[in-house]
Order: C-alpha cells, then structure tokens, then sequence
C-alpha cells in the first residue's frame, strides 16, 4: 500500500475516533480508539503481530513508520498518551480536553502529509 | 530517525523528573519480580508534576501536599505502593498512613460497568486481539475490586492471574461479586460467558 493511500486511511479512522471520542469517560474512549485500531488491522494498515501488550497512539504511530516529520506529532501523540492511560485513577475532564485538543492537532498534520 | 529522536527527548525529560523528585519509587511487576519482557517499568515520583507513558516507561508524579491528602492516602495505588513499592530514594513516611478507603471502591466499581457496558455495544467491532485483552482486563478489574472491597492491597496483574488460575472458589467468588455490580444482567452474563471461556491469562 503506498504512502499516501495509507495516510488516507489512517486520517479517516482517527478523525472517526476523534468525532465518537467521549471526554466524560476515559474507558469509552480506549474502547473506540481500540475499535478504530482494530479497523486498521482489517484493512490491512496495521498487523496484530506488532501490536505491543499496551497499546498506546504513539505505537501505532510508529508502527505505521511513515517517516512523518516533527511538526509536534509525537509530542501531541505522546501526551495524548500520558493524558489517556491513567494508573488507578481516572483522568479528569481537564485532561480529556487536553488529550482531544492533541489528536485533533495530529490529524490535522497526517492530514497535511497525505495531501 | 524522528521517532528515535524523539525518544531520545522523551528519556532526557523523564531523567529530569527523576533528578528533581524526593521521593523516587519503582512499584508494579519489577519491584516485585513478576515482570516479562513486555512489562513497563512503574515508577511514582513524589515531586513537581510529571505523567509519561512510554514504551517501558510508566512514570506518574504526586505532589508532596497531595501525598499526605486523604484522597491519595485512600487510593488503590498508594495502598499498592506502600505494600509492594521499593523505594530507590526517601523514606516513604507517608506510607503507614496509607488506608483503602470506599471512594477507592466505588471508582473501581464504576469503572467496570463503564468498561462492560463499552465492550458490550463495540464487541463485534473489535479484533479478536482485543477480545483476549479486554477479557484478561475485566477479569483482573474484578478481582481488583473484590480485594478492594476486602481493603486489601491489590498486587500486580501477574500475582492476580496466579490466584485465577489456581482456585475454583476463587472464581466463583469473583462471578458472585460482579454480580452485585450496576450492570444489565444480560450484559453481565455475556461478559461472564466472555471471561470463564477464556484462554487469555496475559
């Protein structure tokens, strides 16, 4: 698959996440975000073999090795990441705005690549 | 070559958070000495406020007002830390103080039944990779709460499999509690059905 096709893809399934994504509840959130994941691997963008025991936005990211450049994707997939995953306690609303704010601003420069 | 720059920059700030933390504590499965190859190490910092998640990395951050807060000295993890934590550097007073409160079981309950409820409407959508990973995390979830509500300190996910895999009651026990939770019975029991036919240890 090229590199434009799969970037095509990988915009539709985030921005799909990003519309669904439900700041009032983290658990929902890693759901939808598992679903558009398991999307990628049905289309062929992704294989389960590579899928790390904790999945996190950053992985699959990488995982994709689009060679995408710094404009702040890592960093925003990076605290996407440090916001979602919470240790025993849930992430406040604050964060969840915060985490949304990030993945917006990510599909915004896969977006810009796959043109 | 962005990625690897990246995590270059990642480690240099998790170093940062490390030098300027007082108290610094390793805690989960490598304190413990259950961790494989694909676990994170878990560090908690008692210092300025840090959160990174990295591959291998799991470092989150108190404040030194907050630990001594009943908030944190009720929670799941403080109770976890004080028990199985070891610390590389303080003396972790706050420690003794440590107590498992209700609040720590509600938010355990009320997890699972969002967690049930989600799988339940997404289930068929997700890939079986996920069946299996969602089955073992409900399932530890659970038992998580029943030592909660028992104000036992939870130990990491390896230790709780090895209470699944040896015992019958046991089982049984963790069936009978998540029946008291507020889920719709006929997600429960899928859920249930989910969970007892499973394969997915870790």
């Amino acid at each position: 698959m090229n590199r434009k096709k799969t970037l095509k893809i990988v915009v539709d399934e985030l921005g799909q996440f990003a519309d669904d994504m439900d700041i009032s509840d983290p658990e929902w959130t890693q759901i939808l975000l598992n679903q558009r994941i398991s999307s990628l691997i049905k289309k062929g963008v992704l294989e389960t073999s590579e899928l790390p025991r904790k999945l996190r936005l950053t992985d699959i990211l990488e995982m994709l090795d689009l060679e995408m450049p710094d404009g702040g994707i890592w960093d925003n997939a990076e605290r996407f990441d440090d916001v979602i995953r919470s240790y025993g306690e849930e992430p406040d609303r604050e964060s969840m705005e915060e985490a949304r704010d990030c993945l917006a601003k990510i599909i915004e420069s896969l977006r810009d690549e796959a043109k | 070559m962005h990625v690897i720059k990246h995590r270059v920059n990642s480690v240099g700030m998790s170093c940062d958070a490390l030098l300027l933390a007082q108290e610094l504590i390793v805690f989960g499965s490598y304190a413990v000495g259950v961790s494989d190859s694909d676990s994170d190490i878990d560090v908690l910092t008692v210092g300025p406020h840090t959160r990174i998640a990295r591959s291998g990395l799991d470092l989150i951050s108190v404040s030194p007002e907050r630990i001594r807060s009943s908030e944190w000295l009720g929670s799941e993890l403080a109770s976890h830390i004080s028990v199985y934590g070891v610390w590389i550097r303080g003396e972790g007073s706050w420690k003794e103080l440590t107590a498992l409160s209700k609040r720590a079981e509600l938010v355990k309950a009320r997890r699972i039944e969002r967690l049930v409820s989600g799988l339940q409407k997404a289930w068929s959508r997700l890939h079986p990779v996920f069946h299996c990973r969602y089955r073992l995390s409900v399932r530890r979830e659970l038992q998580r709460l029943d030592l909660l509500s028992q104000k036992i300190a939870v130990p990491p996910g390896a230790i709780l499999d090895s209470y699944w895999r040896n015992c019958a009651t046991y089982q049984k026990r963790i069936v009978e509690l998540s029946e008291s939770l507020n889920i719709d019975s006929r997600v429960l029991r899928f859920v249930l059905q989910q969970i007892l036919a499973s394969q997915c240890i870790s």
